[in-house]
């Protein structure tokens, strides 16, 4: 088992490096000069206030401050250089590090996509459960209709649904609220998890369905079993492998979904800052959301083939 | 005057109908101008309301829920005020002299100056009796240590083109600092009003070090409580605050105990905020929400024209057909100003015609002739250049189509002005294509020359500001490169530095009538309407006023009952 882990942490280093570099050269190749946006002060759509009379030694000034003027592969170097360090540059807008930035945002998006899985997974494996055990029935095909919608629903859309009907018209959440205030989380928790119940329910449906049709599902009524304990004891627990995984990955997807749905409730998080650094072109800070982004995305993965080996013994042992 | 039996186009007179503290207010003469163009030098009414009468006695105390739309990136005005942060900014710091009316300067921090005869050297003099909130007093030393760190490189400051040519700053005694320029620049007492310019505490940055940026110590009547994360804000009554300038209502600290700041940028969640009851004010109204709220009884609306450059489409002298005055000219005359303003925002924003709003204090009446909406006049404008009409509904002359690319930034009012400027001049022959885009792409084609219009828009008080950087030939390429209209005349040039270095203001408000005359005989933009603040309030807000940028001052504001 440690020589498992520790060939996976290995491996991960390429892959976080070839993140890295891709967003790097991403970000030098957008259009949009951080430096003239920074001076002009503009941004999409709204109509700036001058900052005065700008002169070309003042663009110059400011691209030698912020170390632009340097070839672009020193830039590189010197950002992967800052990460062994722990230092991971300062924002090019305000001058405030960007791990200071991140570590403020961060356990606000967390405790959101938290929050939001563990509401997704619950709901979508009742509606799963439900409807595997109802197959064939009505109740299968309403429950089904509602995941349909649910993987296809933006989550944006169904976010400043939810305020209008939730906050505008029933008056009953907030419509900001505060950041910290678990009445303030729940709308959010579902326009994010909404999609992720979906998933969930389809496929807790499906594997459910699959495993009922075993034959020691078949020894189990045949011992005389009642049909409960049949279903939790023996179906459910062999159903659960698949769902584990997908619930592993959909917290990825969560983190990425908060993207939207901060902005639309005006939340703090690392998603919100990622838009809007990524509009200002603020690359130091871009630039870290994606590391922390990544090696969240990375460990996660790692964490759920840990809890796949260890709920399936044959993988544990078999891999060898 | 009264506000009573005026059909009003403008919102700020029906905000005024729902507050009956300030009714009065409205017989400000300033206020009808706004919205009909009337004398030069004259802007919107928002600080004659100040100088009114209330009749009930302003509550003290309570906490303001202000929504605004982006969260500033260092509350530090010296080195970075975007136009949303300035808003903010506002409550935090008091300038050197403040500017109630454009071009009209009163006592702020400074009770007295003076500028020499060569307009090289500025001496202010400070009150004696301002410290700031870390409790160092305000001094001569204080103001030179703000500006020198200020034009320091390393503080990385986006703001030190408001001090345009500056030298340096010299101690004159305990309380007198004398601010020298390398040439003479009118518009600096102007930037000087600015939060940009706004004396910090040196104790306080020597204190601070980098932590400076998100608690600022300046004297403003509030200052920072807490900053927990990106959504919020906090600020506190500063209790020593003693320095209101004559013009505010409330001489002394602010009624308020705190404000809290929620930044967000989604239009349609802030509207909810403000419907939910949840804000007492909202910043900036989508347009489409102006007349929604001002049509609705619950919540007041404030709202007044920017000065500075209207939104407008700059017309490029350097590329494909709009190198013809001709084809220039007949654009503008294509085009109905005053329906494009009616049909997009219902009214709401006023049409622009010129290079100049009608609430910048340089503002010229003349524009609103020279360009009337005539179709058959822009056509014979094409004929007579030969552009002739092709079997596909397009011009074209020797072989080439009379095709233009507008470049603009994608949804919202600047993507419906390019698409109305589109039907209007397809009608005329025009192959008229409206590339939408990200802003920043469209800084890309700007930059590579690469598109016939450009959008632009630009706000400022010192009309300085906004022509130097969309018509003086050094911003084609460089500088802010706003110059869209890439337009390179030397006479053009030499107006620009001329009014800059002009003292005299009632001269320099010469030479900019001239200026605008110029740019719109040479057709260079094709002026759309006029940009608004649009505040949308709660009717418990009482004491609201703004600046001429339309920053509130919120140490006169207070709550009372709905």
């Amino acid at each position: 088992m440690a020589d498992y882990i520790r060939r996976r942490v290995l491996t991960t280093i390429p892959v976080l490096l070839g993140v890295l570099l891709a967003v790097f050269l991403m970000l030098h190749l957008l259009p949009g000069d951080p430096v003239r946006l920074m001076l002009t002060e503009h941004r999409g759509g709204s109509a700036p206030t001058s900052a005065g009379s700008i002169t070309e030694d003042m663009y110059e000034s400011m691209r030698r401050e912020l170390g632009l003027d340097r070839p672009l592969p020193i830039q590189f170097i010197s950002f992967i250089g800052g990460i062994f360090r722990g230092d991971l540059g300062f924002s090019f807008r305000g001058g405030e590090p960007v791990l200071d930035i991140i570590l403020r945002n961060l356990p606000h998006t967390v405790r959101l996509a938290f929050f939001s899985l563990g509401i997704a997974t619950l709901f979508g494996f009742v509606l799963g459960v439900v409807a595997a055990i109802r197959r064939g029935t009505w109740i299968d095909s309403s429950m089904m209709a509602i995941a349909v919608a649910g993987v296809s629903i933006p989550s944006f859309w169904l976010g400043i649904m939810l305020l209008l009907v939730f906050a505008l018209k029933l008056n009953l959440m907030p419509a900001i609220g505060d950041a910290t205030d678990l009445r303030a989380m729940i709308l959010p928790a579902i326009a994010l998890g909404f999609n992720t119940s979906a998933v969930v329910a389809r496929l807790t449906r499906s594997s459910l369905a699959e495993t009922l049709q075993q034959d020691y599902i078949r020894t189990a009524h045949a011992k005389g079993l009642r049909e409960r304990t049949v279903i939790i004891r023996h179906a459910l627990k062999n159903a659960m492998i698949p769902i584990i995984t997908v619930v592993g990955l959909q917290f990825g997807h969560l983190l990425g979904g908060t993207v939207v749905i901060e902005t639309v409730f005006g939340r703090p998080g690392i998603g919100r800052i990622a838009v809007n650094s990524i509009l200002e072109r603020d690359f130091p800070v871009v630039q870290g959301i994606v590391l922390v982004s990544a090696v969240t995305y990375v460990l996660v993965n790692f964490l759920v083939d840990l809890a796949y080996a260890w709920v399936d013994p044959r993988l544990r042992f078999g891999s060898r | 005057m009264t506000t009573r039996g005026i059909d009003s186009i403008m919102s700020r007179r029906r905000f005024l109908q729902g507050t009956g503290a300030l009714a009065l207010a409205a017989t400000s003469p300033l206020l009808e101008n706004s919205a009909v163009h009337a004398e030069p030098g004259v802007t919107n009414g928002a600080r004659q309301r100040l100088t009114m009468q209330e009749e009930e006695t302003p509550v003290q105390g309570g906490n303001l829920y202000f929504i605004s739309r982006q969260v500033p990136s260092s509350l530090d005005a010296n080195v970075w005020t975007a136009t949303a942060a300035a808003v903010i900014m506002r409550q935090l710091y008091d300038p050197l002299v403040w500017q109630p009316e454009g071009g009209q300067f009163v006592p702020g921090l400074a009770e007295s100056w003076e500028i020499s005869a060569d307009g090289l050297s500025y001496t202010f003099t400070l009150r004696q009796d301002v410290t700031f909130h870390d409790g160092t007093p305000l001094n001569a030393e204080s103001v030179k240590a703000t500006y020198d760190r200020m034009i320091d490189p390393a503080t990385k400051s986006l703001q030190i083109a408001r001090l345009g040519p500056y030298d340096r700053s010299e101690v004159v005694s305990e309380f007198v600092v004398r601010i020298y320029l390398t040439e003479p620049f009118a518009p600096l007492l102007s930037s000087m009003s600015e939060v940009a310019l706004a004396p910090i505490s040196p104790a306080a940055v020597e204190a601070l070090g980098d932590g400076f940026a998100r608690t600022p110590v300046s004297t403003g009547p509030f200052k920072v409580k807490e900053w927990p994360d990106e959504t919020t804000l906090i600020f506190e009554r500063n209790p020593d605050y003693a320095w209101a300038p004559e013009f505010f209502t409330n001489p002394g600290p602010a009624h308020l105990d705190t404000i809290t700041y929620r930044f967000i940028e989604e239009e349609s969640t802030r509207m909810v905020s403000l419907e939910t009851g949840e804000a007492d004010i909202v910043e900036q109204l989508p347009a489409m929400e102006i007349q929604t709220v001002q049509e609705n009884e619950k919540f007041q609306l404030s709202s007044s024209v920017l000065p500075g450059m209207p939104e407008l489409c700059s017309i490029n002298v350097s590329n494909g057909p709009t190198q013809e005055l001709a084809v220039r000219q007949a654009m503008l005359f294509g085009v109905d100003r005053e329906a494009l303003a009616l049909v997009l925002f219902q009214g709401g924003f006023p049409a622009a015609h010129g290079p100049l709003t009608s609430a910048s204090w340089a503002y010229w009446e003349g524009v609103e002739d020279m360009y009337p909406f005539d179709p058959d006049k822009a056509a014979d404008l094409l004929d007579k250049a030969g552009w002739v009409m092709g079997g596909d509904g397009v011009r074209e002359k020797e072989g080439q189509k009379l095709t233009v690319r507008a470049v603009t930034s994608a949804g919202g009012e600047t993507q419906r002005v390019a698409e109305f400027v589109q039907a209007s001049l397809m009608e005329l022959g025009f192959d008229y294509v409206v590339e939408a885009m990200a802003y920043e792409a469209t800084a890309t084609r700007f930059a590579e020359n690469d598109y016939e219009v450009g959008r632009f828009g630009l706000v400022s008080i010192d009309p300085h500001d906004s022509l130097f950087a969309a018509f003086h030939s050094s911003q084609i390429e460089g500088g802010s490169q706003f110059n869209r209209s890439r337009i390179d005349d030397s006479e053009m040039d030499e107006l620009i530095e001329r009014a800059a270095v002009e003292g005299d203001t009632e001269k320099r408000g010469e030479i900019y009538r001239e200026l605008q005359q110029r740019i719109m005989e040479q057709a260079l933009i094709l002026p759309a309407f006029e940009r608004p603040t649009a505040y949308g309030l709660q009717p418990r807000v009482h004491g609201f006023a703004d600046d001429l940028l339309g920053r509130p001052y919120l140490s006169n504001t207070w709550l009372g009952d709905d």
